[in-house]
């Protein structure tokens, strides 16, 4: 029987209430776009399966309520993330502001190697934007992310977000591996394993490394 | 697309939810969704594939048509004729459902309702695919088709659940397992626990033993051993931490005096045979008498008969309205109208204060600007599907922010929380009242505002009670969730939240939110609720082996497919049981809130006679401003470990 997939990747969307997290989610994942999808009550995941350079990664995708007094139960889902998207609405300055505090967030509750990207939603309300271009730029570099202004409902830059994440998580993945790999001069002398194994490294938070799986 | 079509069954449904109560009774005729269930294989293997009518390209017996998005459907059907659909494409798209066939965990086949066998997919992610009815059969032939892939094996414990063994399976769950994020292997947990100097922990550890032991062999302090068990398992931290794995191996390898299911019998509490629960008929027109002032007669009697049977559609409107405290149960005719007049009066008066502010007070006044925003955001996409909210120049939309609005001006400080509008819109449906709706909508918040609070304490509270509870009905059960560090139970949250609003149909809603507001047969039966669906739904978790992530998957994907009247029959037998038990801790009681009896009386004494701190622990976690569950519950078992000595 074919494998079902090479990796499987844990991703999160999160970003204030009503950013468009569910319909970036359903755009891509279903390719589907409804203005009237119901707001998310705790937490929830998707799956879509791609391919990239010949192999298949299963993206497990993870859709957060916004509101920030149910971030207590949210973020015990966090853990084992490997890509983290963090959405904004381009017409609104409010949750580009809180970004930051996104930010915080993932730092307390996700691995300290997550992948993490900026996505400006709604870029199709040009006429309504109140957040500038160069402004989710400037964040992300301040931040050292990839950005990108996406639309759901037009289906602009859903696929290269998550492809880029997920090229991006492939590439660092990969190189870990190899790096682990036996005679290869390992960072952390435990290159013993071509199967990325849970290692314990001491800290409290896991490595994202340790969530990956080779089929 | 390179992909072979390999085995195909027509006429197979996805039923979808009702939306409004059409008839009475408890067969509410769903809407179906016909198409065909494929096997079919590509380049990267075989899969499987419901496709809905009017998405297929190439058309045989039946007919399409298709302009702009939409779908005129043809199909013959030998039972009913025919049928003609037309449907939006966009919105069939959502219907269409696959998976690969290493996808695949288990297949439960079963009868459900309407008396038409049915297939259930449950996929090793969590995912589970909607009920597929086989209207003219051919479910068993689709199950035999798909063993020539799989070699699945009858589960245990129920014979209608296949769940697929792979020779490779190991593979299988050490990736769904790594997924899970353990921090360590699990096997390597005992050994390093051995090596560190935890050696208190461990004789904290030894003597649970002994008393499980004592609990194995039930001698005459077994009611007391009882109390041991369950105040003890309460207090076992949470999410798979290295205490349940070393509780594990303790159970299974240092007390294996009895043989193989010598665990199982530590944690079985004999409550006896489930009481055979009857529903009744929901009150009717002439269920309802009033005496010449307009007072309801014997309305315990009616709470009662709402509670067995809740309430006729038409009735809703006079009842929830007593139900939800905007009319006193014992109010004349007299009073209620004077009543409702000022309830009109202070409604527009709260609606004027926000209405009044001016776009420029607004700017300055962020609050109010920032909880309208997120109102609106959520008006829109509050049951949209529903008929009453549907169109988007809909009167009822605007009804609903100016309900939302002005609860804000009325309840400033708790403001508006994700899940209101949730739990406003069967209100509006049933009240078809701005002012009516608003006010029982007040009156339901009364009830469970403090799921909405801050900091979601109360939320947890319930939470961990549900736990208590869960350990208490099945341990066996609870000790599986607590290795797949899921025993915070937070996969329960949006039932609690807002009261399963999201896991039930419309019809389905009304008729649990009703019993549950007749505040009977106890407090908290919502809990017992939650319970009995987990129960009900144990074996699937357990058979297809879910983690942390997957039962979240599947819990969620519950929605819809959980059968009202058996849950609350069998909620209510668990109250009997309990009811009926003797030795029921005292935490569990506490829980439910039974009344104290003299009988009861007794035993909660000595009770506390056996944990003299369970109940300062009991407030400490109430009161804790702690938001992690973890520190709480070490917390809770340094206590216990001492209590113990």
């Amino acid at each position: 029987m074919a494998k079902a997939y090479d990796y499987l990747f844990k991703l999160l969307l999160i970003g204030d209430s009503g950013v468009g997290k569910t319909c970036v989610l359903f755009r891509f994942a279903e390719d589907q776009y409804n203005a009237t999808f119901i707001s998310t009550i705790g937490i929830d995941f998707k799956i879509r399966t791609i391919e990239l350079d010949g192999k298949k990664i299963k993206l497990q995708i993870w859709d957060t309520a916004g509101q920030e007094r149910f971030r207590t139960i949210t973020t015990a889902y966090y853990r084992g993330a490997m890509g983290i998207l963090l959405v904004y609405d381009i017409t609104s300055e409010k949750s580009f502001d809180s970004i930051r505090n996104w930010i915080r967030n993932i730092e307390e509750h996700a691995s300290a190697d997550v992948e993490r990207m900026l996505i400006g939603n709604k870029c199709d309300m040009n006429d309504r934007r109140q957040v500038s271009k160069e402004r989710g730029e400037k964040l992300a570099i301040e931040y050292g992310m990839k950005c990108m202004e996406t639309s759901a409902k037009l289906n602009e830059n859903i696929e290269n977000a998550f492809f880029t994440l997920a090229r991006d998580i492939k590439a660092k993945t990969e190189k870990r591996l190899n790096q682990n790999r036996p005679g290869s001069n390992s960072q952390n002398g435990t290159g013993s394993n071509t199967k990325l194994k849970p290692k314990d490294n001491g800290g409290s938070k896991s490595s994202f490394f340790k969530m990956c799986t080779i089929l | 697309m390179n992909e072979h079509l390999l085995f195909e069954k027509k006429e197979i449904y996805i039923h979808e939810q009702p939306k409004e109560e059409l008839i009475n009774g408890p067969l509410i005729e769903p809407e179906k969704i016909g198409g065909r269930l494929q096997i079919l294989k590509n380049k990267n293997g075989s899969f499987l594939r419901f496709l809905p009518y009017g998405l297929e390209n190439v058309v045989s017996d039946d007919w399409a048509f298709v302009v702009n998005n939409s779908v005129l459907t043809y199909s013959k059907d030998s039972n009913s004729g025919e049928s003609c659909t037309f449907e939006n494409k966009q919105n069939l798209n959502k219907y269409k459902h696959q998976f690969e066939f290493n996808e695949l965990s288990s297949v439960r086949r079963i009868y459900q309702g309407y008396g038409i066998p049915c297939l259930v997919f449950m996929l090793t992610d969590g995912r589970t695919l909607p009920n597929l009815y086989f209207y003219k059969g051919g479910s068993k032939e689709f199950l035999q088709e798909l063993s020539s892939y799989f070699v699945f094996k009858k589960d245990v414990t129920d014979p209608r659940l296949w769940y697929v063994q792979r020779q490779n399976s190991e593979q299988f769950k050490q990736s769904l397992y790594e997924l899970s994020l353990f921090n360590e292997q699990r096997e390597n947990v005992m050994k390093k626990f051995l090596n560190e100097p935890v050696q208190s922990t461990l004789l904290g550890f030894s003597k649970v033993t002994n008393i499980l032991r004592d609990v194995i062999k039930p001698s005459e302090s077994a009611s007391k051993s009882q109390f041991y068990v369950n105040d003890f398992k309460l207090d076992i931290p949470n999410p798979g931490d290295d205490m349940s794995d070393l509780m594990d191996s303790l159970v299974s390898d240092n007390i294996h005096s009895v043989p193989n299911d010598g665990y199982e019998m530590v944690t079985k509490v004999d409550l006896g045979p489930m009481p055979t629960v009857d529903r009744g008929p929901p009150v009717q027109k002439e269920d309802l008498i009033f005496d010449k002032e307009g007072r309801l007669f014997n309305h315990e009697r009616i709470k009662q008969m709402i509670f067995r049977g809740g309430i006729q559609n038409e009735l809703r409107i006079t009842l929830w309205k007593f139900l939800l405290n905007y009319y006193e149960w014992d109010s004349t005719a007299k009073s209620r109208e004077q009543k409702r007049k000022i309830r009109v009066e202070d409604y527009f008066r709260m609606k004027l204060q926000w209405k009044s502010i001016s776009d420029e007070q607004k700017n300055k006044f962020s609050l109010i600007k920032e909880r309208e925003n997120l109102i609106e955001k959520d008006v829109q996409r509050t049951d949209r599907t529903h008929p009453y909210f549907e169109s988007d120049d809909n009167v009822h939309l605007v009804e609903m922010k100016d309900i939302l609005m002005t609860y804000n001006m009325f309840n400033f400080d708790l403001g508006y929380v994700q899940g209101m509008s949730d739990l406003l819109a069967p209100i509006m449906v049933i009240m078809d009242n701005e002012v009516d709706s608003f006010w029982c909508f007040a009156g339901y918040m009364d009830k469970i505002e403090s799921n909405f609070l801050m900091d979601q304490l109360n939320i947890k509270l319930q939470l961990s009670n549900l736990k208590a509870l869960l350990e208490f009905f099945d341990s066996k059960f609870s000790h599986y969730l607590e290795k797949n560090e899921s025993s915070n139970m937070y996969f329960c949250f949006r039932w609690i939240l807002i009261l399963f609003k999201r896991e039930f149909s419309f019809p389905d809603i009304n008729r649990l939110w009703e019993v549950l507001w007749t505040d009977s047969p106890c407090k908290n039966f919502h809990l017992l609720i939650c319970i009995s669906i987990l129960l009900m739904k144990k074996d699937d978790i357990m058979t297809n082996n879910y983690g942390f992530n997957e039962i979240l998957k599947f819990i969620n994907d519950l929605s819809g497919r959980i059968d009202l009247e058996k849950t609350l029959k069998h909620a209510e037998g668990l109250f009997l049981q309990l009811q009926n038990f003797k030795n029921v801790p005292n935490n569990i009681y506490e829980i439910i809130g039974f009344p104290v009896t003299e009988k009861n009386e007794e035993l909660i004494d000595e009770s506390r006679l056996l944990i003299p701190r369970s109940s300062s622990r009991e407030s400490s976690a109430k009161l804790s401003p702690s938001s992690s569950f973890k520190s709480l519950s070490f917390k809770k078992d340094d206590d216990s470990v001492e209590v113990l000595n």
